[in-house]
C-alpha cells in the first residue's frame, strides 16, 4: 500500500529524514515508533502530501504522491495530531463541508456524513457545536472526518495523545474495526505498549531513520529471546553456579541474593534442558522464567535511550 | 473545483450567519452614512424652504461625502476581514485539513475572497437607499451610480486580496494585519507621496502623476468628480498636482485595469503562500518531528 523510497527531508541543516525506505502491505496497522524529534511527524506530513521530500519518492497503492497528488489525495486520510476546530459549525456541518472538500454534495454529502457520524457514536452530537465536544469525541470525529471519501489509507499523528483512558478505548477499538474492515492504517505513537496491543507491524525512527521494521509478534519473540532468564534458587547457589558456568548456552552470570540473573542464548529446548540438569543434581529451583519482552525495552536498546525518560513519557501521557 | 461549488463560502456564510458581528456591522456603517447624509440634507431642505432656492450642488456634495465615507470603511475593514483568512486556517489547524482534500490552494484562496466579495458588496448595497436618498433630487445618473459601486467592489477586492495575501504568508493573524493596513497605506497613499517627491525634486516639472493610476483613492477622486462635473480633487492634495497628465476618464480606465491587475498578482501570491507550507514548511512555520 505505502511505499517510501530514499526520502529525504531537510529543515536547513537539519536532516529530518535519512534518505528513508518503508514499506507498508496493505491491510496492516502500521505503528510509527520515536522520541520526540526522531521525525515522525515529518514522515507522517510527506506521506500525506503535506511536504515536499527533497529527494526520493512515495507511493500510494501504486500512486506517485509528488506526481499525482490529486489522486493520491484521495486514497489517503489524514489525522493531524491536532484537532482542527471550526467554531460555530456543528458536526454534521463540519463534516459535510469536508465531504464539499472531497467533491461529494448535497443528499450524498448528508448520507455519507451521517453514516460517519453514527459509525464513531456521535450521532446525538450531530448538531452539536464542534468546539463544544470533549477531546475523546473530537478525535473520533477526525477520525470520521478522514474517512469521509472512504480511503483505503489512513495516517494517524498521535491519535490517542492527550485522551482519557476511556477515550484511548474507544479510538484504539475503532482503528482496529477499521483495520479489520481492509484498511492500511500508519499511526504514529510514543506510547509503546499501545502500538503493541493493537498493530500488526511496527517501525522504530530515530533521528531520521528507520532503524527497524517488522512484525510485532515476530519482534516481541525476538525480544523475549534475548531477555535474561532468571533463576531463583531456595539454597545450593555454589553449586548451581558451578553447573551454570559451564553450561554452554550461559554468556554471563550475575547472582543476587538467590536469584541468578543469565545472559542465555538457546531454545525452549535448551531452557528445559538446563532446568532438568539443575534438578539432576539436586539444585531446589523455585523459579525459571524468561523475563517478559516488552517493545519498550526493545525500543530502549534500539535507540539507546535512558529508560526514565520513556517511563516518564509514558506517566506524562496516563496523566492527562 | 468551481468558484460557485466552493466548500469555503457556504461554511464562511454558515458560520458568519451564527454571528451578530457582520449583521451589527451593516447597521453601524449604513448608520453612520445615513447620518452623514441626512442631517445635510435636512439642512438643505430647511434652508430651501427659508430661501426658497434649491442648491442642487448641495446635494452632489453629499453625495460625495458620503462616497468618500463608504470608501473609507472599506479601506478599513476588508484587510481585517482577510489578514486572517489563512493565517487563522494556519493557527486553528485546519489549512493542512483542507489541503488534504481535493481543494487546492488556489480554492480555498477564490472561496475566501468570494466571501468577502460578496459581503463587500452586500455592506455597498445596503447603503443604496441612503445614496438615494441623497439623489432624489437628480445630479448623479443611475449608470453613474453603478460605476461607483463597481468601483467601490473593485477597492474591497483589491484590499481584500492584501489582506489575503499577507495571511499567506504569515502564521500569526496578529503580524498579517499590520502587514495588509501597511501595504494597503502604501499602495493607495504612496502613489502621491511618490507624487510629492518627484515635485519636490524636479522643482514642478516632473512627471509626479505618473504613478498616481496604482492608487484606487486617485481613479475613485476621478470618477467621482466625472460623475458629479465638480472634477477631481486630486490637484488638491499632495502629489497630485501632475494628475494633469492624464485626464480623469484615461486615469479611471488606467487605474481600474492596474487594480484588476494587482489583484490578479496578489492573487497568486496567495495560493504560492497558501501551498507554501505544502513545499518546505510546517503549518506552524516551524520543524516538526
Amino acid at each position: 500500500m505505502l511505499s517510501l523510497k530514499g526520502v529525504e527531508k531537510r529543515y536547513g541543516s537539519i536532516r529530518a529524514l535519512k534518505s528513508l525506505d518503508l514499506e507498508i502491505q496493505d491491510g496492516a496497522l502500521f505503528g510509527l515508533m520515536g522520541q520526540n524529534g526522531a521525525g515522525k511527524t515529518t514522515l507522517l506530513r510527506v506521506t500525506a502530501g503535506l511536504l515536499r521530500p527533497d529527494s526520493g519518492t512515495v507511493s500510494i497503492g501504486g500512486t506517485d504522491v509528488l506526481k499525482e497528488p490529486a489522486k493520491a489525495r484521495m486514497k489517503i486520510g489524514y489525522v493531524p495530531d491536532e484537532f482542527g476546530i471550526y467554531e460555530n459549525l456543528t458536526v454534521m456541518e463540519y463534516m459535510e463541508f469536508f465531504a464539499e472538500a472531497f467533491g461529494l454534495y448535497g443528499r450524498r454529502a448528508r448520507v455519507r456524513s451521517e453514516e460517519l457520524v453514527r459509525a464513531v457514536n456521535l450521532y446525538d452530537r450531530a448538531d452539536f457545536p464542534v468546539d463544544s465536544l470533549s477531546r475523546g469525541m473530537q478525535q473520533r470525529l477526525s477520525i470520521a472526518r478522514a474517512m469521509i471519501h472512504d480511503p483505503a489509507f489512513l495516517v494517524l499523528d498521535e491519535p490517542t495523545s492527550g485522551l482519557d483512558p476511556g477515550s484511548r478505548f474507544s479510538v484504539r477499538e475503532l482503528l482496529l474495526e477499521l483495520c479489520t474492515e481492509g484498511r492500511t492504517i500508519l499511526i504514529s505513537s510514543h506510547v509503546l505498549s499501545e502500538l503493541s496491543e493493537i498493530c500488526t507491524d511496527i517501525g522504530i525512527l530515530d533521528q531520521g531513520s528507520m532503524k527497524m521494521t517488522g512484525e510485532v509478534s515476530s519482534i516481541l519473540s525476538r525480544i523475549e529471546n534475548s531477555n535474561p532468564l532468571r533463576i531463583s534458587v531456595l539454597n545450593g547457589e555454589e553449586s548451581a553456579l558451578r553447573i551454570l558456568r559451564n553450561h554452554p548456552g550461559v554468556r554471563s552470570v550475575t547472582l543476587q541474593g538467590k536469584v541468578f540473573s543469565l545472559d542465555f542464548e538457546g531454545k525452549e529446548e535448551d531452557e528445559a534442558g538446563l532446568l532438568y540438569e539443575l534438578i539432576g543434581n539436586d539444585i531446589p529451583v523455585s523459579g525459571f522464567m524468561r523475563e517478559p519482552g516488552s517493545l519498550e525495552s526493545f525500543f530502549l536498546k534500539m535507540t539507546g535511550t535512558s529508560e526514565e525518560k520513556v517511563i516518564l513519557d509514558a506517566t506524562e501521557e496516563s496523566d492527562l | 473545483m468551481t468558484l460557485l461549488k466552493n466548500p469555503i463560502c457556504e461554511r464562511e456564510r454558515r458560520a458568519g450567519a451564527r454571528s451578530a458581528r457582520f449583521s451589527v456591522f451593516i447597521l453601524a456603517a449604513d448608520g453612520v452614512l445615513a447620518l452623514i447624509a441626512l442631517v445635510p440634507v435636512w439642512f438643505i431642505l430647511r434652508r430651501t424652504a427659508e430661501t426658497g432656492t434649491l442648491r442642487y450642488a448641495s446635494f452632489l456634495t453629499v453625495f460625495r461625502y458620503l462616497s468618500w465615507v463608504e470608501f473609507a470603511i472599506i479601506c478599513a475593514v476588508v484587510p481585517a476581514l482577510t489578514a486572517g483568512a489563512i493565517s487563522g486556517e494556519r493557527e486553528r489547524r485546519t489549512l493542512d485539513l483542507m489541503l488534504t482534500t481535493r481543494m487546492t490552494p488556489a480554492d480555498i484562496v477564490l472561496g475566501k475572497l468570494l466571501t468577502v466579495t460578496v459581503q463587500t458588496a452586500l455592506l455597498v448595497f445596503t447603503a443604496a437607499p441612503v445614496f438615494s436618498a441623497v439623489l432624489m433630487f437628480g445630479g448623479v445618473r443611475f449608470p453613474d451610480l453603478l460605476v461607483l459601486y463597481l468601483l467601490l467592489i473593485l477597492t474591497a477586492v483589491l484590499a481584500g486580496c492584501i489582506g489575503i495575501a499577507c495571511s499567506a504568508f504569515h502564521a500569526g493573524t496578529a503580524l498579517s494585519v499590520a502587514q495588509a493596513y501597511g501595504a494597503e497605506a502604501l499602495l493607495f497613499l504612496g502613489p502621491f507621496l511618490a507624487g510629492a517627491m518627484i515635485r519636490g525634486i524636479s522643482g514642478g516639472a516632473g512627471p509626479a502623476g505618473a504613478f498616481l493610476p496604482f492608487s484606487p483613492v486617485a481613479s475613485f477622486s476621478a470618477a467621482l468628480g466625472l460623475m458629479t462635473g465638480e472634477g477631481s480633487q486630486i490637484a488638491s492634495l499632495p502629489g497630485g498636482g501632475a494628475a494633469g497628465l492624464v485626464s480623469p476618464g484615461a486615469l479611471v480606465v488606467r487605474g481600474t485595469i492596474l487594480q484588476l491587475a494587482m489583484c490578479i498578482v496578489l492573487t497568486c501570491l496567495a495560493v504560492l503562500g497558501t501551498g507554501r507550507g505544502m513545499q518546505n514548511k510546517t503549518h506552524s512555520g516551524v520543524f516538526m518531528s
